[in-house]
């Protein structure tokens, strides 16, 4: 089968479509979900608890094979790559920014930088790594260790380490969930001005105001993704979410799906 | 990924110098026999010394091995179930699952090596104390005294080291293979369950066969011992490989009457061990090796005695051999059970700071644990005993023509006294230091 592949698109996923079989009724985390991630983008993914979103970035970022569908990523099918070939991605096409940042307290902040470009069996390029590490405010800590630095300088620490391999697609998942206000708005101006040079990001985010920062919101309910909000601001985000928690809770009540 | 090993060593101290005990044990171990059997192979010694001073060392170190391969193995792997953060956040990032394996490989490469040095030394210090304690006893003449040389017990600690970093890397494959995600599903880890049961079935038959062809021999024949010996080792090894199956079916025969105690510890331990079987898992599998093994060997000693009285020469022999088996099996056993234990009360910081802060008492999180050692020592005491008992009958119709002299009730009591003291003690002491000292961050 031949892929045409479009350039300016950085992520597709087509009838995406994932089921956890926990012995009673089956649960439907995603219903054939597709998505286009524009190139350069900043998507934001929000949805109440259960809503799939969790599964829809471990789905697209390989590290959860969905019960059905595809996923692209540049020419890459994600869907069908082995266990090695997924590992090789995460180091060179993929980035991840978590929320418990997944530091190695051993290493030094460059150390910890370098790690996936060293875990590809590359020797990294020093003064590229301290160019990062200054893009990101870091440039006087690279020999400092994880623990000896606030949440927001950690965070940073792991953006930095993301972009190493200067990724199709950058994964955030809460990346200010345990963040202080300040420390968090430094974290989303640097990613915004990461997608403003042309960076792809998806984050997932249960926070209206991080939203605010990202190109588009995707909403998502109960495995499908139910609404976009282009060029968000917090407080519609807010409403969004107000309405769907809303509806959410009234299928619950009548025991109907969304 | 070696610096980022050597560093993780520095980091992970308490788990490396588990590691480094185990294998020091077992170099001090293997290199005197190594240095016991390169004094039977010297031109110095007498013919006559020859055949105990090569058989003995034989015999015995290559069950040292096998033994220290399995507690490496273990070792690491409750040194790694600490460790899960880490490792889930190098295989986010993209390290493979053999770059993993090969990092605690490394790990455990130099940690080895550090400890075979004093390892080595002790080792000749062992064996000139074996040498010199069977020429007392006149098994041998020792007329050629103890000529160890260099080779043999240097070579001896190599092989510990090369069996440690393999066990490590063989020991590491379930936590480098988890998904970055997540715990393994269900069906996963039974697949990953069914070489492990096939391996220890194929054990227990091996065993019991080799313990069933004493029924062919001679009464006074020294290859009924020489079968009936590995055969309880190896039913102990199976027995203990199934660790995971017996405290499944243990927590679902014994969890009505853990309830039923009524304490809160009792209830609550009764929970984890549904929930985690695999925190206890390890002080099960040593304890039952420890059982199974001691109590074998200690019975067909006990048998012996009953059927020769007081036995001549070569009954002298074997029973030295059985002893010097049951205590260097036994001292290694504890030590590694010690080890273990320490290392997976340690662990459960976290949760006894949680239960501290909402008001658990030092003494209710140390009933919690002991509960749990004293369900998997339960586990451990029954499972080897049987399978001791299984491995000795054809031993006891041979010698004495009762299958009930199997069944030899001293040294079986002894067995699981030393058991049961060593595991709650080392729950209590450790249980009790870390719950006092756990509090909610």
């Amino acid at each position: 089968m031949t892929i045409t592949i479009d350039k300016t698109v950085a992520l597709s996923t087509t009838a995406l479509s994932c089921t956890y079989d926990t012995g009673g009724t089956p649960i439907h985390a995603l219903r054939s979900v597709d998505l286009t991630i524009r190139r350069g983008s900043f998507t934001a993914i929000m949805g109440p608890s259960g809503s799939g979103k969790t599964t829809l970035m471990h789905c697209a970022a390989g590290l959860q094979k969905p019960t059905s569908g595809s996923v692209h990523l540049g020419d890459s099918e994600v869907t069908a790559l082995d266990e090695k070939s997924l590992a090789r991605l995460r180091r060179v096409a993929i980035g991840f920014v978590f929320q418990s940042f997944n530091l190695l307290p051993a290493l030094t902040v460059i150390e910890n930088v370098e790690l996936p470009v060293r875990l590809e069996g590359i020797r990294p390029d020093r003064a590229a790594t301290e160019r990062l590490l200054a893009r990101v405010g870091l440039g006087e800590r690279t020999s400092h260790r994880p623990p000896q630095l606030s949440g927001g300088q950690q965070q940073r620490v792991a953006i930095a380490r993301a972009l190493i391999a200067e990724p199709a697609v950058v994964f955030a998942d809460e990346p200010t969930g345990a963040l202080d206000l300040r420390s968090a708005r430094e974290v989303l101006t640097l990613l915004r001005e990461l997608a403003d040079a042309g960076q792809t990001i998806i984050m997932v985010t249960h926070d209206p105001a991080a939203a605010a920062y990202s190109d588009e919101v995707l909403f998502l309910a109960d495995g499908r993704i139910v609404d976009r909000l282009p060029d968000p601001t917090s407080r519609d985000v807010a409403v969004r979410m107000s309405a769907l928690l809303d509806q959410a809770e009234r299928a619950n009540a009548t025991g109907v799906a969304l | 990924m070696i610096r980022l090993a050597l560093l993780s060593i520095a980091r992970h101290r308490a788990g490396a110098a588990a590691t480094a005990l185990v294998t020091l044990v077992g170099v001090v171990l293997l290199s005197g026999m190594a240095g016991v059997m390169a004094t039977g192979l010297a031109a110095s010694t007498p013919g006559d010394d020859r055949a105990f001073l090569v058989q003995f060392p034989a015999i015995l170190g290559s069950w040292i091995l096998g033994i220290v391969a399995f507690a490496v193995i273990s070792t690491v792997g409750v040194a790694l179930g600490g460790r899960t953060d880490e490792i889930r956040g190098l295989r986010l990032i993209g390290a493979t699952p053999g770059q993993v394996r090969r990092m605690v490989a490394i790990e455990t490469l130099v940690i080895a090596t550090t400890a075979a040095v004093p390892g080595v030394l002790l080792g000749y210090a062992l064996g000139a104390v074996i040498v010199t304690t069977t020429a007392t006893t006149g098994v041998i003449s020792g007329a050629g005294g103890f000529v160890p040389g260099v080779l043999a017990p240097v070579l001896a600690g190599l092989i510990v080291i090369a069996a440690a970093t393999i066990g490590a890397f063989v020991g590491s494959r379930e936590a480098a293979n988890r998904s970055p995600i997540g715990e393994p599903t269900a069906k996963r880890r039974s697949q990953a369950a069914r070489p492990r049961r096939i391996l220890a079935g194929a054990l227990i038959l091996i065993g019991l066969a080799s313990s069933a062809t004493a029924l062919v021999m001679e009464p006074d024949s020294v290859y009924a011992t020489a079968a009936t010996g590995p055969g309880c080792v190896l039913v102990a090894v199976g027995a203990a490989l199934l660790a995971t199956e017996m405290l499944t079916l243990a927590e679902r025969t014994l969890l009505v009457a853990l309830h039923r105690l009524g304490g809160v510890g009792a209830r609550l331990a009764a929970t984890n061990i549904r929930i985690a079987p695999e925190r206890i898992r390890p002080a099960v599998t040593f304890l039952t090796l420890f059982v199974g093994v001691a109590a074998g060997t200690l019975s067909m000693q006990s048998i012996e005695n009953q059927a020769a009285g007081s036995g001549d020469g070569i009954g002298q022999l074997m029973a030295a051999i059985n002893y010097l088996v049951v205590l260097l099996i036994a001292a290694f056993m504890s030590i590694a059970l010690i080890n273990n234990l320490i290392a997976s009360i340690k662990q459960r910081r976290g949760e006894l700071a949680v239960m501290s802060s909402i008001g658990a008492t030092t003494g209710q999180s140390t009933r919690m644990l002991v509960c749990e050692t004293a369900m998997a020592t339960i586990v451990a005491v029954v499972v080897g005993l049987v399978g001791s008992i299984a491995a000795v009958i054809p031993f006891a119709i041979l010698k004495t023509g009762t299958v009930a002299d199997a069944v030899q009730g001293l040294p079986l009591i002894a067995v699981v006294i030393a058991a049961s003291g060593i595991a709650l003690l080392t729950t209590v002491i450790t249980g009790k230091q870390t719950a006092r000292t756990a509090r909610a961050v």
